[in-house]
C-alpha cells in the first residue's frame, strides 16, 4: 500500500511539474517584414473564435502569403472586414462602440493613431475628395447622413443629406455608392425596411435607384435622378467598390436588387456622363440579362472602357458561387468570362488591384488561392502569390503605396 | 509437494473452513439519526478486526463472528461516537439498530475529515466533484464562486454580481451543461434562478457530473451537469442570514423547515434577496473630455477627445428575489413524501458593457420574473421490496424582456451623445421573451438484490417560446414549441464485496420541435422530430477500502432548441438543417485518503477526454445582422487534473488543486465548401484558460474565545495562467492580445458563538487588488469586503 501511494504521489509530483513547465511557456517574439507593398485582410476560424488579421504581401506575382506567426492582429481594435485603407493608414468607424479611428501596421502590430468618438451614422460608403479629404455616408436615425474627415489630424463636420422622403412602406435609407467629381457628389441611394418578421421572401421592397447630386462643400442636394428599372444602388462599398470614373471623366455604377430583396429585377449598369447630373438615358447596361441573370456585388474600372466585374449566380442567396468577367462598360457589353477557379468567398470581398495597367484579382477558390494577374491588353491570366495554410476567408487586397 | 499431500491439505482445510463457519455468528442491523438514514458509518467489535459499514439503506452486516462478549463501537463523522455491549451465541445472528446523535463541535469540518456523503457520492464510478457547502456557510460566497474552485470547473463571468456566466466543465460550456436543483431542471424554477444568485446557505452539497451524467438527472446535458442539493433533513432547522459588502452590495438568504412529528406535517420555505451597484472601478478605460456639454450629454463631440482614465460602473445595478414554499407529509402509508410547492422569483438589471469592454451602455435594462408550482412525491417499497416511484411535475412561466430604446452612445464616465440606432445597434426594442412550461419527471428504481439494482428514469419537458418586440406588436404570432422527452434506464451491479460497482446506461431522447412561419406568403407550420440514443458507462473497484480506481464513459447529445432550429422572430434566422450536438466523453481516475492519528490526507487525480461534434454556434450574417444558428465546429479536449487535501482534527486544513486541458479545435472546413483543412483545423482554443489552480488553507480553533465559540480564518488563492485572445500561432506575436497571468487572494475571518447559532465572519476578496477578467478582459471587480451575520439553529 505504501508503494501504492509513493507511486500516486511520484505521479503527482511529476503532473505537478509538467504543469509548471507549461506553464512557464512564454510567448514568442516576432520577425517583422517591413514596408511590404500590399496587404491582405484575412478571417479564419469558426465563431465565436473568428480572427482577423492583416497580413503583408511582398509580392503580387509571386511567392506565399501565410497567417502562420506573420501578420497583424487586429482583434481588440479593428474586429472588421470593412475598413478603408490609404497610403498604409486604415480607417474604420465602429457604431457599436462609437469610434472612428485612425490605424497603421507597425513591428507587426496594429497600433492606433486616432479614434474620435464618433456616432453620426452608421457607415456603408465613402469617396475621397482629395489626399486628406474623406467623406463617409450612412444612415442614423432614418436619416440619410455624411461625415467630412480630414484624415491628417482626425477632424470631422458632420451633416444631414436632404434626399427624397423615405416612401410609405419603407423606413431607412440604404447608401450605394458614392464618387466625387469635379465640385459634386455622386452619391447612390435607395430604400429599406427594417421590418423582418417577412424575411427572406416578403420583404418590403421599393423598387428604384436614385442618385443625389450633391455640391461639394456646400454639401447641398442639388437633385436626386432615379431610375425604375432596379433597386438600390449598390453597395455598401465600404466592403467593396460598385462605380468609377472613366478617364473621360464619366461615370458608371451598378445595382445588386438581391441585396435589397427584390428577387425579380435585374442587375444594371449606369453611366452619368461627364458634365452631365442626370443618368445617361441613352446607355442601360442590364447585365443579368447578358449573363443568366447574375448580380453585380463588385465592380473594378480596368482602364481602355473596360471594367472587370465580381458577379453571383442567379438565386436569393448571397452566399453563393462568384464569378469574375470582362465587360466592355463604354459600349454596355459582355465581353468574357475569365478563366478563374469558382469564387467561393463572401458576398462582398474587394478582390482587385490595378498596378501598371495590370489587374490583379484575387480568388477564394474552393482548394488553393491565388493572385492572378490579368492582362487586359493580351488577355493573358497568370498565377501568382499563393494564400498558404488554409485560409478560408480572405477579404480584401489592398495597395499600400 | 506430492498430489496426494495435496488434495489432503486442501480437503483438510475446506472441511475446517465449513465447520468453523458452521459455528459463527454474525450482526446486521439499521443505523439512522431519528428517521433519516445514515450511509458510510462504521461498526467495530472492539479487540477484533471484525466490522462493518452501513451502505446506502444504512444496513450493517458483520459476517463471521466467533461466540462472545463485544462492545460494538459505531462512529461517523459529525456524530457522537457510540458503543454498545452484546454478547452472541453460536449461529446467532442478532439483529442491533443505531441511532445516532450529531456532534455539533465537529460538524464545521466534517467535509474535510472523513467519509460523509460527499465523500460516498465521490466514490461512484462517475467523475464527481461533490462539494460540501457547509464549511462555505459563514462566507458570502454564490454557489458559482464555490464550484470556481473546484478541478475541472472554469466559470467565466462579465462582472460583478449578477452578470452573466460561462459555465464550463472539463472544457465544455454553455448550453453542453445543465443545472438541477435537487434533481429539477433549474431552468423550470424560471430565469432569475441562476448559480450566480443563489446564496450558499440554501444549499447542503453541490455534485458536479463532469462529461458522464447518471440517469436520474434526466436531461441532455451533454458536457456534464450541476445538481445543487438543498437541506433533505427531517428536523426543524432555521438558517437566516445577511451580508453587506463593497459596491453596496446585500445579500440576504433564508431557509427553514417545520416538521410536526405528529402529523407527519412539514413545511419548508426558502428564499433570497440580492442587489448591489456593482459600481467597482474600471482601471484604464477611455472616457470623452471636452466637447459642449449639457448635463450627461453632450451636445456636440467637437472638441471631445479620448483620455484614459479610472472611472466607476454606472449602469449595472443588479437585484434579484426569491421566494419559494414546500408543504407536505411525510411516513405515510400511502406516501414517504408527498409536498405540494409554490414559488416566485423575478430579477432586474442593468447591462453596462458589450461584447468588450470598449462597448458601453447606459440604458439596456433586463427583468424576468417567473411564477411555478409544483407536486413531488416518493414511495419506498411500493408493492414489493425494494422498488421505489419518485414523482414530480412542475408548471412554470417565465417571463424575460430586454428593453433597448436609447439611441444613445455611452461613455465610461456615464456621459452619452446621441445616436442614429439604439446602443445594441437596432430599432427601438422591449423584447420579450415568455415561456410557458411544463416538466414531468418519473423515476422507478429497484433494488434486485443486494448485487442488483436498476433504474428507470423519464422526463418531459414541453415548452412554448413566445419571442417579440412588443414596440412594434403585443403578441408572438408564431410561437416555438419544443417537446422533449429522455428516458434513461440504468443497470447497477455491486460486486465482489462493495470493491467493484459498475453502472451500466443507456438514454432515449426525443424531441418534437414546431413553429409556425410564413413560407412563401403561407403561414405554415413547420415540424421536426429527432430520435437519438446515447449509451455509458461508470465503473468503480476499490483496490484498498480508500484507494480506489474510476473509469465512465458516455456517448451524449445536447439537443436543439427551437429558437436554433426556427429562429426567434427577432434576430435569429432559422436553420432547418441543424443537428443536435454530440460528444464522446471519456474519465479515468484515482482516489486515495490516508489517516494517521489526526492527520488525514486525501489526493485524487483524473484525466479526461472529450470528443464535441457539431456545436451548435450562431454565426452572424453580413447581409442582414441576423445571426444564423449552424453546426459549425468540432472540438476535443483532452485533460488532466488533480487535488490533494490535508486536515488535522478540527485544527486546520489545506486543499490544493490544479487542472490542465487542451481544448483542440478539430473542425476541418471554415466553410461547407472547403476541400483544404482551414489554418485553425488542430490548434489550440483561443479565449479560455488551459492552466488553472485553487488553494485553499483554514485554521481554526474551538473555545478560543469563551466556550462553544469557533474563530476560523481562511485564505484562499486563484490562479489562472495567461492564454491568448486569438489562435496561438498566427500572427506576428508582438501584436497578439492575450489575457495575462492571474492571482487572485481572499481571506476571510468568522467567528461562531453558542455552537454555531450566531456567526460573524468579515471577507475580503481580490485582496492584493490584483487585475482580474475572464473574457476578452473584461474588468472583474477589485478588492472589495463584505461582512455576514448569520443565525442558525436546528
Amino acid at each position: 500500500m505504501n508503494k501504492l501511494f509513493c507511486y500516486t504521489t511520484k505521479i503527482l509530483l511529476i503532473t505537478f511539474m509538467l504543469f509548471s513547465i507549461s506553464g512557464c511557456e512564454k510567448r514568442k517574439e516576432g520577425k517583422v517584414e517591413e514596408n511590404t507593398p500590399y496587404s491582405a485582410i484575412l478571417c479564419v476560424g469558426s465563431w465565436p473564435n473568428t480572427a482577423y488579421y492583416i497580413a503583408g504581401i511582398s509580392s503580387l506575382t509571386s511567392g506565399t502569403i501565410s497567417v502562420k506567426g506573420n501578420g497583424a492582429e487586429m482583434t481588440g481594435k479593428v474586429y472588421a472586414q470593412d475598413v478603408i485603407q490609404r497610403n498604409g493608414f486604415y480607417f474604420h468607424a465602429n457604431f457599436s462602440s462609437g469610434r472612428l479611428g485612425k490605424y497603421h501596421v507597425d513591428n507587426g502590430a496594429l497600433v492606433i493613431d486616432k479614434e474620435i468618438p464618433f456616432t453620426w451614422l452608421n457607415w456603408s460608403s465613402y469617396t475621397w475628395v482629395d489626399e486628406n479629404t474623406l467623406i463617409i455616408f450612412g444612415d442614423g436615425n432614418n436619416e440619410a447622413r455624411y461625415a467630412i474627415i480630414k484624415t491628417d489630424k482626425m477632424t470631422i463636420t458632420t451633416g444631414k443629406l436632404n434626399l427624397n422622403p423615405i416612401p410609405a412602406g419603407m423606413d431607412v435609407y440604404s447608401i450605394g455608392f458614392a464618387e466625387y467629381r469635379a465640385g459634386k457628389l455622386y452619391i447612390g441611394y435607395g430604400y429599406g425596411s427594417t421590418d423582418f418578421t417577412k424575411y427572406p421572401d416578403n420583404m418590403a421592397v421599393y423598387k428604384q435607384a436614385a442618385v443625389a447630386v450633391v455640391s461639394y462643400p456646400a454639401m447641398t442636394v442639388n437633385q436626386s435622378v432615379t431610375d425604375s428599372r432596379t433597386t438600390g444602388a449598390g453597395g455598401p462599398t465600404v466592403y467593396a467598390p460598385v462605380s468609377f470614373i472613366d478617364e473621360s471623366g464619366d461615370l458608371y455604377f451598378a445595382s445588386d436588387p438581391v441585396n435589397a430583396y427584390d428577387y425579380q429585377s435585374p442587375s444594371v449598369i449606369y453611366r452619368i456622363k461627364s458634365g452631365t447630373d442626370v443618368i445617361d438615358p441613352t446607355y442601360y447596361f442590364n447585365y443579368s440579362a447578358a449573363t443568366n441573370n447574375e448580380m453585380i456585388p463588385a465592380m473594378w474600372y480596368i482602364g481602355n472602357g473596360k471594367a472587370i466585374v465580381r458577379s453571383r449566380v442567379a438565386g436569393k442567396s448571397i452566399d453563393a458561387d462568384h464569378y469574375f468577367s470582362i465587360i466592355d462598360v463604354k459600349t454596355g457589353g459582355f465581353v468574357k468570362r475569365l478563366d478563374l477557379p469558382a469564387d467561393k468567398g463572401e458576398r462582398m470581398v474587394n478582390a482587385v488591384i490595378m498596378e501598371d495597367g495590370k489587374a490583379f484579382i484575387m480568388v477564394n477558390a474552393a482548394d488553393k488561392d491565388y493572385i492572378w494577374q490579368y492582362d487586359p491588353l493580351t488577355g493573358a491570366l497568370t498565377r501568382g502569390a499563393e494564400f498558404i495554410g488554409g485560409i478560408d476567408y480572405i477579404l480584401r487586397i489592398e495597395k499600400l503605396k | 509437494m506430492p498430489y496426494r499431500k495435496i488434495l489432503f491439505v486442501f480437503l483438510f482445510s475446506t472441511l475446517s473452513i465449513y465447520s468453523y463457519a458452521q459455528t459463527l455468528a454474525g450482526i446486521s442491523g439499521l443505523v439512522k439519526e431519528d428517521n433519516e438514514i445514515i450511509a458510510g458509518a462504521s461498526i467495530q467489535l472492539k479487540g477484533t478486526k471484525n466490522g462493518a459499514t452501513s451502505n446506502e439503506r444504512g444496513y450493517y452486516e458483520i459476517k463471521n463472528v466467533a461466540p462472545g462478549t463485544y462492545t460494538m463501537v459505531i462512529s461517523y463523522l459529525g456524530y457522537l461516537k457510540q458503543s454498545k455491549q452484546v454478547t452472541l451465541k453460536a449461529n446467532q445472528q442478532l439483529d442491533v439498530n443505531f441511532s445516532l446523535q450529531k456532534d455539533e463541535q465537529q460538524l464545521n469540518n466534517v467535509a474535510i475529515n472523513g467519509k460523509t456523503k460527499v465523500q460516498q457520492v465521490k466514490e461512484s464510478g462517475f467523475a464527481v466533484n461533490s462539494i460540501d457547502t457547509k464549511k462555505f456557510a459563514n462566507t458570502t460566497a454564490d454557489l458559482n464562486q464555490i464550484l470556481n474552485r473546484s478541478t475541472g470547473i472554469r466559470i467565466r463571468e462579465q462582472g460583478g454580481l449578477g452578470s452573466d456566466f460561462k459555465f464550463s466543465i472539463n472544457g465544455l460550456s454553455g448550453k453542453q451543461v445543465k443545472f438541477f436543483i435537487d434533481g429539477i431542471p433549474l431552468e423550470v424554477m424560471g430565469s432569475a434562478m441562476s448559480l450566480n444568485n443563489i446564496p450558499v446557505n440554501l444549499a447542503e452539497r453541490l455534485e458536479v457530473y463532469k462529461g458522464v451524467v447518471p440517469v436520474q438527472l434526466g436531461a441532455d446535458a451533454m458536457g456534464g451537469a450541476v445538481n445543487v442539493v438543498t437541506n433533505q433533513k427531517i428536523s426543524n432547522y432555521l438558517d437566516a442570514s445577511h451580508s453587506y459588502g463593497s459596491f453596496n452590495t446585500n445579500r440576504s438568504a433564508l431557509t427553514g423547515q417545520f416538521v410536526d412529528k405528529k402529523t407527519g406535517l412539514i413545511v419548508k420555505g426558502s428564499g433570497f434577496l440580492n442587489s448591489s451597484d456593482n459600481n467597482y472601478k474600471m482601471k484604464g478605460v477611455e472616457i470623452l473630455e471636452g466637447g459642449t456639454r449639457e448635463g450627461d450629454q453632450i451636445t456636440d463631440l467637437n472638441g471631445a477627445s479620448f483620455v484614459t482614465t479610472d472611472a466607476r460602473r454606472f449602469h449595472d445595478n443588479y437585484r434579484s428575489a426569491m421566494g419559494q414554499v414546500e408543504v407536505g407529509v411525510i411516513n405515510k402509508k400511502w406516501a414517504d413524501v408527498l409536498f405540494a410547492g409554490f414559488g416566485y422569483n423575478e430579477g432586474r438589471q442593468d447591462l453596462q458593457t458589450g461584447f468588450d469592454q470598449n462597448v458601453v451602455y447606459g440604458g439596456i435594462t433586463r427583468k424576468s420574473k417567473a411564477l411555478n408550482g409544483s407536486i413531488r412525491y416518493k414511495k419506498d417499497n411500493l408493492f414489493t421490496e425494494g422498488l421505489s416511484l419518485s414523482l414530480f411535475a412542475a408548471r412554470s412561466k417565465d417571463t424575460y424582456t430586454t428593453a433597448d430604446t436609447l439611441y444613445r452612445q455611452y461613455y465610461w464616465d456615464g456621459s452619452w451623445t446621441t445616436k442614429g440606432y439604439t446602443e445594441l445597434g437596432s430599432v427601438k426594442t422591449v423584447a420579450n421573451i415568455i415561456r410557458p412550461r411544463t416538466y414531468a419527471l418519473a423515476n422507478l428504481s429497484y433494488a434486485i438484490n443486494k448485487q442488483h439494482s436498476l433504474n428507470l428514469n423519464y422526463t418531459n419537458d414541453h415548452l412554448k417560446n413566445e419571442s417579440y418586440n412588443e414596440l412594434l406588436v403585443d403578441h408572438d404570432e408564431m410561437p416555438g414549441r419544443m417537446n422533449k422527452q429522455i428516458v434513461g434506464l440504468a443497470y447497477q451491479q455491486d460486486l465482489l464485496d462493495q470493491k467493484l460497482v459498475n453502472t451500466l446506461f443507456a438514454k432515449y431522447y426525443h424531441l418534437g420541435l414546431n413553429r409556425t412561419k410564413y413560407v412563401n406568403n403561407v403561414n405554415t407550420l413547420l415540424d421536426t422530430t429527432f430520435s437519438n440514443y446515447g449509451y455509458g458507462l461508470a465503473s468503480r473497484y476499490k483496490i484498498l477500502p480508500d484507494l480506489g480506481i474510476k473509469a465512465s464513459y458516455e456517448h451524449a447529445y445536447r439537443l436543439q432548441e427551437a429558437e436554433e432550429m426556427f429562429g426567434d422572430g427577432l434576430n435569429i434566422q432559422a436553420n432547418p438543417d441543424l443537428k443536435p450536438e454530440r460528444s464522446d466523453n471519456l474519465n479515468l481516475g484515482a482516489y486515495y485518503t490516508l489517516r494517521i492519528g489526526k492527520h488525514n490526507f486525501y489526493i485524487e487525480a483524473a484525466g479526461f477526454y472529450r470528443n464535441a461534434k457539431d456545436f451548435i454556434f450562431p454565426i452572424p450574417d453580413e447581409h442582414t445582422k441576423f445571426i444564423k444558428n449552424a453546426n459549425m465546429s468540432n472540438v476535443r479536449v483532452t485533460g488532466m487534473e488533480s487535488e490533494l487535501r490535508y486536515g488535522y482534527a478540527n485544527l486546520l486544513s489545506f486543499n490544493v488543486n490544479v487542472t490542465y486541458q487542451n481544448a483542440i479545435n478539430t473542425t476541418q472546413f471554415g466553410k461547407e465548401n472547403s476541400v483544404n483543412n482551414e489554418i485553425t483545423y488542430l490548434s489550440k482554443i483561443p479565449n479560455q484558460p488551459w492552466l488553472f489552480g485553487n488553494a485553499d488553507f483554514s485554521i481554526g480553533q474551538d473555545n478560543l474565545l469563551g466556550k462553544d465559540t469557533r474563530l476560523q480564518f481562511n485564505w484562499f488563492t486563484q490562479y489562472v495562467n495567461w492564454f491568448y485572445l486569438t489562435w496561438a500561432g498566427l500572427a506576428n506575436p508582438n501584436g497578439k492580445s492575450y489575457v495575462p497571468t492571474q492571482y487572485v487572494h481572499n481571506a476571510s475571518l468568522s467567528y461562531s458563538l453558542e455552537n454555531g447559532k450566531y456567526n460573524l465572519s468579515a471577507e475580503c476578496r481580490n485582496l492584493t487588488d490584483n487585475n482580474a477578467y475572464d473574457n476578452f478582459r473584461q474588468q472583474k471587480p477589485g478588492r472589495s469586503f463584505a461582512l455576514k451575520f448569520r443565525y442558525f439553529i436546528q
